[in-house]
């Protein structure tokens, strides 16, 4: 065993379509990744405030045990999970950002891409993705970019690729939290037809929000995306299952 | 054969970790050492002296010191032989501070390795042999490269003097970047009516000849007698015979301006052929390649030629003008290339280029110039006057992701800018700073006058930079209050950094000159040498040596003339005959050390290597390279280096 994927909580319960829209693209893809035996909570954002012991003992309990299994690679496809291991890793194993591990797997993606379709897309890798281990220019990030130009749709020119969704503050604050979508998406709603996430907070996020602002776009994964140029079946890409609706046309 | 060892305390530096008088003891009952001593400060006058005391009392033949690095004071020991009449080379310092005493903890440990060190010494100089120094004579010329502030003041003073000057500037002009400022910090005098009167000073010495549009291509030769290749760049007129009357300007085929100006900085439109700056020098005008139909497509009426001919009868330009070389042969360089400014669009938050109001220090500089693009009004983009300016200090500098420095002059040009900003537009006026660092003459008092001005001063490195509704939203925390704000403006100006321009660094390649970590030329030391290099007869001016205000630029210009007309005034150069010899029945002429030479100092012919004296810096590349051990370094040879280390381990 050599890569395996570490889901997160959130990929087992309010972000399934990522998981399984994930794991089938890299079917396409020829990779048949398995998860991380009996990997447990990274503790997200919250689990430090609470108990830094706790916290410390979660993450590093996951990476010994990806060790002992001699993983060289663990995709995170949860930006949170991400910056968690990578935390505790001491490099021991490489965490990569799922959006890494495509970005690596462009070419192969090109020659499984059908046809170009008319569709404005805005890539935004939200806060964590980028912060503060990231590999790029943190303000302004090309690699979901490229990825989306290969799948063949169009890229808007969105200036806060980066920006910071609020996180849970749209469950604590939700009015605060609905101000700082609003002020990202509000001048380009008729500029574009969906928006491209790589994290589940995010994705859960902006579609309350977008239902409560009456923006009327969907959100979906990055790998949602991916697949809908593969053009495979809605269904096993779970696009029924957003709260704001897609078909493919 | 009599050794006398010496051991420095150098204070406390050594005899901190050093058991001196332990070491003297352990090395007076030492074969061949006839005496062994120690004192306090052996550079000082007293210690030189008890050196040259023993060496006529008990007629020393050799010396080992125990002191500092050689590259310190081998020059001030060797003199101390001299005076006796020895041959300088008959001496061997072993670093007991760099190499032990600062580098150790444990003083046991550091005597123990002061001894060994010692002893490989005593071992070396036992072989050293007798060399004789060669007299050279000095060229009595000077090259000076970069035409600034800094290489002008050099220039005027070593002629002066007297001493024939060759300014060599890789621009069409000379004047550098101070002909692009309007006023000078603290005291607000206008720069072009300070540098001008400089420039037609150097037109009007018949001893400085000016090249400009060249760029030095290759250096041979040593301190005394540098031979120079120079690559001049076709002007496409003749400045000899061009009056500066612009007339060719005016016939240009293109009407209007289409091309970006770059001593504008791209804020005004010039044609193909056009005159740098209202008061360049030479005054002529130039012809950009790049944009020339004829040069694009060889069909243009060439109306600048017929007018120049016809109208003015000067005939002066000339589309056949070819790249030149030129040979100088100089007795000293200095060099004075100057600085570029950051490229602030690397710090993508603050949205350089991307909005259209972002300006950088340079492009506020020429707008605020009476010659500049907008004749000294400071306008947005869509040219209306701006209600507010926001200030942003140090971008690109003391920044751990650019450059670490402190670049110097960005903290007053900022509250210069700030002054005339509000004089000019009334506008307010925001400055976002880290610390201000107003350190100089006069500088503290217009701190404070700025601050009355009205100017507001915020703590705090603004986050990034949005554009709304055409107005730039700046995200700052102030840490005085330590309160997350935004604020609106019309214009945000970035004060980026100083870094060392493209020039410095090809010449620091070229002249195989030392660099400090943040890409600087290194001056030989950083506060007794402050204009001389590693490398003798190679002088530094300027903001090549690190970030700099004018008056100091001027200063240290003016020292650097000083160092170099003491250095041709001596008009014969002693050089250390320490350099590389062949044995050439070793010597297979395998040509390996002729590859790995960086002075071009080795060449073969009739199949053996053969040696350039005057190239050779003795540096030894060439002996660590040799298979058969034929070639080797006088007194750094194989033999000696043997025997240091078996000193060492004795």
């Amino acid at each position: 065993m050599k890569e395996a994927i570490f889901p997160g909580c959130s990929l087992t319960q309010s972000a399934k379509d990522y998981y399984y829209s994930t794991k089938i693209i890299l079917r396409y893809l020829g990779k048949e990744i398995e998860e991380l035996p009996e990997w447990e909570c990274c503790g997200a954002t919250i689990l430090p405030s609470v108990s830094k012991k706790d916290f410390e003992e979660v993450n590093k309990r996951n990476i010994e045990r990806a060790t002992l299994l001699k993983i060289k690679r663990l995709i995170s496809p949860c930006s949170s999970c991400f910056i968690n291991l990578k935390k505790f890793s001491e490099n021991k194993v490489e965490i990569i950002h799922l959006l890494y591990y495509l970005y690596e797997m462009k070419d192969k993606i090109k020659l499984k891409v059908k046809d170009k379709k008319d569709l404005k897309i805005i890539p935004y890798y939200g806060c964590q993705t980028l912060r503060p281990f990231g590999k790029e220019n943190v303000w302004n990030p090309f690699s979901m970019d490229e990825i989306i130009e290969i799948c063949g749709f169009k890229v808007v020119n969105f200036p806060y690729k980066t920006k910071c969704c609020g996180g849970v503050v749209s469950q604590i604050e939700p009015y605060r939290g609905n101000e700082i979508i609003k002020e990202i998406f509000e001048d380009f709603v008729e500029k574009f037809d969906i928006v491209s996430t790589i994290c589940p907070l995010c994705r859960i996020n902006l579609e309350f929000t977008f239902l409560k602002l009456k923006f009327k776009k969907p959100v979906l994964y990055l790998t949602q995306i991916i697949g809908i140029s593969f053009e495979i079946n809605e269904r096993e890409l779970f696009l029924n299952k957003s709260l704001i609706s897609f078909k493919i046309k | 054969m009599k050794i006398g060892v010496y051991i420095c305390h150098c204070g406390k530096n050594i005899a901190d970790k050093v058991d001196v008088k332990k070491v003297v003891e352990f090395f007076n009952n030492y074969p061949d050492v006839f005496i062994s001593r120690d004192y306090i400060f052996l550079c000082s006058d007293a210690g030189q002296n008890l050196i040259q005391e023993d060496i006529k009392n008990f007629k020393l033949d050799r010396i080992v010191i125990g002191s500092c690095s050689p590259t310190m004071h081998l020059k001030t020991f060797q003199g101390v032989l001299e005076k006796v009449k020895i041959n300088p080379h008959f001496i061997e310092i072993a670093n007991l501070r760099e190499q032990c005493s600062w580098v150790t903890k444990d003083k046991n440990y550091g005597t123990e390795k002061a001894v060994s060190l010692l002893k490989g010494a005593i071992e070396k100089v036992k072989y050293h042999e007798k060399i004789e120094r060669k007299k050279m004579p000095i060229a009595q010329k000077v090259a000076v490269i970069g035409g600034g502030i800094a290489g002008i003041q050099a220039s005027l003073d070593i002629a002066e003097a007297g001493y024939e000057v060759f300014l060599i500037e890789k621009k069409a002009t000379i004047g550098g970047h101070m002909a692009f400022f309007d006023k000078t910090f603290p005291t607000l005098d206008c720069a072009s009516c300070i540098l001008t009167p400089k420039m037609s000073e150097v037109r009007n010495k018949k001893i400085i000849k000016i090249f400009t549009l060249s760029e030095i291509k290759e250096i041979q030769g040593t301190a005394g007698n540098y031979i120079l290749k120079i690559i001049k760049k076709p002007r496409y007129v003749d400045e000899e015979k061009c009056i500066g009357c612009g007339i060719c300007i005016e016939n240009c085929v293109y009407k209007e301006g289409k091309f970006p100006n770059e001593y504008d900085f791209g804020l005004s439109l010039r044609k193909p052929i056009y005159i740098p700056l209202p008061y360049a020098l030479p005054l002529s005008p130039v012809i950009d390649k790049d944009a020339c139909i004829y040069f694009k497509t060889g069909k243009c009426p060439r109306t600048c030629e017929k007018a120049c001919k016809e109208e003015v009868k000067r005939g002066a330009i000339n589309f056949e003008q070819k790249e030149e070389e030129i040979e100088i042969n100089v007795g000293a360089i200095i060099v004075a290339t100057g600085y570029k400014t950051f490229n602030p669009e690397r710090v993508y938050e603050y949205g350089y280029k991307r909005y259209k109001n972002v300006f950088s220090s340079l492009e506020i500089e020429r707008m605020l110039s009476s010659s500049g693009p907008t004749k000294g009004e400071i306008l947005t983009r869509d040219g209306r006057k701006p209600k507010s300016v926001g200030i942003i200090h140090c971008v690109g500098s003391r920044d751990i992701n650019y450059n670490r420095y402190c670049s110097k002059v960005c903290c007053m040009y900022a509250l210069k800018f700030s002054y005339l900003i509000k004089e000019r537009t009334n506008a307010e006026i925001y400055h976002f700073y880290i610390d201000i660092r107003a350190s100089g003459k006069g500088y503290e008092e217009f701190y404070e006058r700025v601050q009355k001005e009205g100017a507001i001063f915020i703590r705090g490195k603004p986050s990034e930079i949005n554009e709304k509704n055409g107005k730039l939203i700046v995200k700052f925390e102030n840490t005085l209050t330590g309160k997350v704000q935004e604020k609106e403006f019309d214009m945000v100006i970035l004060c980026n950094a100083i870094e060392p321009s493209e020039g410095t660094k090809e010449i620091a390649e070229i002249l195989k000159l030392s660099k400090s970590e943040d890409g600087f030329l290194l001056e030989l030391h950083p506060k007794l040498e402050p204009v001389s290099t590693s490398i003798s007869g190679i002088f530094i001016a300027g903001c090549a040596q690190g970030p700099k205000d004018i008056p100091e630029t001027v200063a240290q210009a003016s020292a650097c003339a000083s160092k170099v007309i003491a250095f041709l005034n001596k008009k014969e150069y002693e050089i250390e005959n320490l350099i590389a010899y062949i044995d050439e029945k070793k010597c297979t002429g395998c040509g390996k050390c002729v590859n790995v030479c960086a002075f071009d100092a080795l060449y073969i012919e009739d199949g053996k290597c053969k040696i350039k004296e005057i190239n050779c810096k003795g540096c030894g590349i060439c002996s660590a390279t040799c298979f058969s051990n034929a070639i080797n370094v006088k007194n750094m040879g194989y033999k000696e280096i043997i025997k240091q280390v078996e000193g060492i381990l004795k």
